[in-house]
């Protein structure tokens, strides 16, 4: 599988894409973590990779990565921020401070800064719009999380929820941002 | 509220940098002078990242539980091996060292963690290798010479050479007064060495051993060293008596020189001495060297 096509298909929503290159580099990523850090456990390697590719998705979707500035493998940069997601999770974890990290090589941060940690408050808040839109359900629910989320044009959106056209859609999107607004003040 | 999804529109935009410098005038004014617009602000502020929050966490927990269900332990196992030949420095720029005064306990896990993969990793024949060498070097080195020695000096031989008076016949005739000084002297170092009290026999012998030679006396020196644990010392003493020809003596001063060198862990020159005394002995003590060399 080309590099340059699974971005195309991992870019137009295909998540059996975005699976199978999950799966393809799963072993071989927790490996080396796991060896380079030998405290870390299974759990955490999974957490660790999940938001790597989590991250790499989103650079995708959001048009960061692309094409035309992939200058390495797709391997390679997947791996890059995960390894940047391991040193933030060994920071922060006693466990690892019997061990020094010297970076000597610059790494660009490949991943959104929304990815990183909230103030609490906000998380709190966070989770309530979680609640509400598990209450709110679908299809308003997927509709708002491939707009908001997955940056899908009202057209795609429409395909996908079977509406007649993108205004049908974008007026269904109006209505479940209202009902989702409705309980996020009830709560 | 009216407008409302035009509104949330123009909100969106605004978050996201996409309004012209006009554009986010009017907005702001806006927001000082509607307070419903406001507050549809303030909400759409933490429901749009807060839908972005919630499903990245599905897409996480969706993955996440995918490579759990797809891959075992064992299926990462080849991985981890594969990781030792990555440089994280090299490839990443990243390197992990111990902090300071850790060393050591680091050092210590590392080992565990190669030990560990020796037996993890098919090497289980190296190790059982490893295991049949050991046991070799015991049973085949410095316990053997152990084994001979004890067999020999305290089996065969019953421990220390014991004391018997009837040599005392051989005793250089010394007349005088101060000859029984001598003789008393003489008592003296036997009673001690009869009685286990090495040391003082060793200095009685070595005084007297100063004024004259004796063979008697240099072959009990010879043996209360032995009994002593001195191996060292006591294979001197009877290499010089063998020197001097010692005649009656001669084949029990192989006899302990050879013990000797097995207590001092020197089996081949051991054997040369027993191989030596069980041709050439000619009483008890070849055969005794006949009866420890088959246990060699």
């Amino acid at each position: 599988m080309n590099d340059l096509s699974v971005l195309q298909r991992i870019h137009t929503g295909d998540q059996v894409a975005l699976e199978e290159v999950y799966l393809q580099f799963h072993n071989e990523f927790l490996g080396l973590i796991l060896r380079k850090f030998n405290k870390l456990t299974r759990e955490d390697a999974e957490d660790i990779f999940s938001e790597s590719m989590v991250a790499l998705y989103e650079n995708i979707t959001n048009g960061r990565l692309n094409e035309e500035n992939l200058s390495s493998t797709l391997k390679t940069y997947l791996f890059q921020i995960g390894i940047n997601k391991t040193l933030a999770f060994v920071k922060k974890d006693n466990r690892f401070n019997d061990i020094k990290i010297e970076i000597s090589k610059s790494s660009e941060t490949f991943y959104d800064e929304e990815n990183e940690h909230f103030e609490n408050e906000t998380e709190q808040k966070f989770k309530i719009v979680e609640t509400c839109l598990t209450d709110l359900g679908n299809p308003c629910k997927r509709l708002l999380e491939l707009h908001y989320y997955h940056k899908k044009r009202m057209i795609e959106i429409a395909e996908l929820l079977n509406y007649k056209n993108a205004d049908v859609a974008k007026n269904q999107k109006a209505k479940c941002m209202k009902r989702l607004r409705k309980l996020f003040n009830n709560n | 509220m009216e407008n409302e999804e035009n509104y949330i529109e123009f909100i969106e935009n605004y978050l996201a940098n996409k309004l012209s410098t006009d554009e986010v005038k009017e907005f702001e004014s806006l927001r000082q002078s509607d307070d419903q617009f406001n507050k549809l602000f303030l909400d759409v502020k933490t429901i749009l990242p807060g839908i972005r929050y919630s499903t990245r966490k599905e897409l996480k927990g969706s993955l996440k539980s995918l490579g759990f269900n797809q891959y075992s332990n064992q299926d990462l196992e080849p991985f981890l091996e594969l990781a030792d030949q990555v440089d994280l420095e090299e490839k990443y720029g990243v390197k992990i060292s111990p902090k300071e005064g850790k060393q050591i306990q680091l050092k210590q896990e590392s080992q565990n963690n190669r030990s560990f993969s020796l037996f993890t990793y098919k090497s289980m024949g190296i190790a059982a290798s490893i295991a049949l060498l050991i046991a070799a070097y015991f049973i085949f080195s410095t316990p053997n010479s152990e084994r001979l020695y004890n067999l020999a000096y305290n089996e065969i031989g019953q421990g220390p050479y014991t004391y018997i008076n009837s040599d005392d016949e051989n005793l250089t005739v010394v007349r005088g007064s101060e000859s029984e000084k001598v003789e008393d002297q003489i008592q003296k170092a036997y009673n001690a060495y009869s009685l286990g009290q090495y040391e003082t026999s060793i200095n009685s012998f070595r005084e007297l051993l100063s004024k004259a030679e004796d063979d008697k006396l240099k072959f009990y020196l010879g043996n209360a060293y032995l009994a002593n644990n001195q191996p060292e010392e006591s294979i001197n003493i009877f290499k010089e008596l063998l020197e001097n020809n010692p005649g009656e003596f001669e084949t029990r001063t192989k006899w302990y020189l050879g013990i000797s060198f097995l207590k001092n862990g020197e089996i081949d020159e051991a054997k040369v001495v027993f191989m030596d005394l069980a041709k050439n002995g000619g009483d008890s003590y070849q055969e005794k060297a006949e009866k420890l060399l088959k246990e060699f």
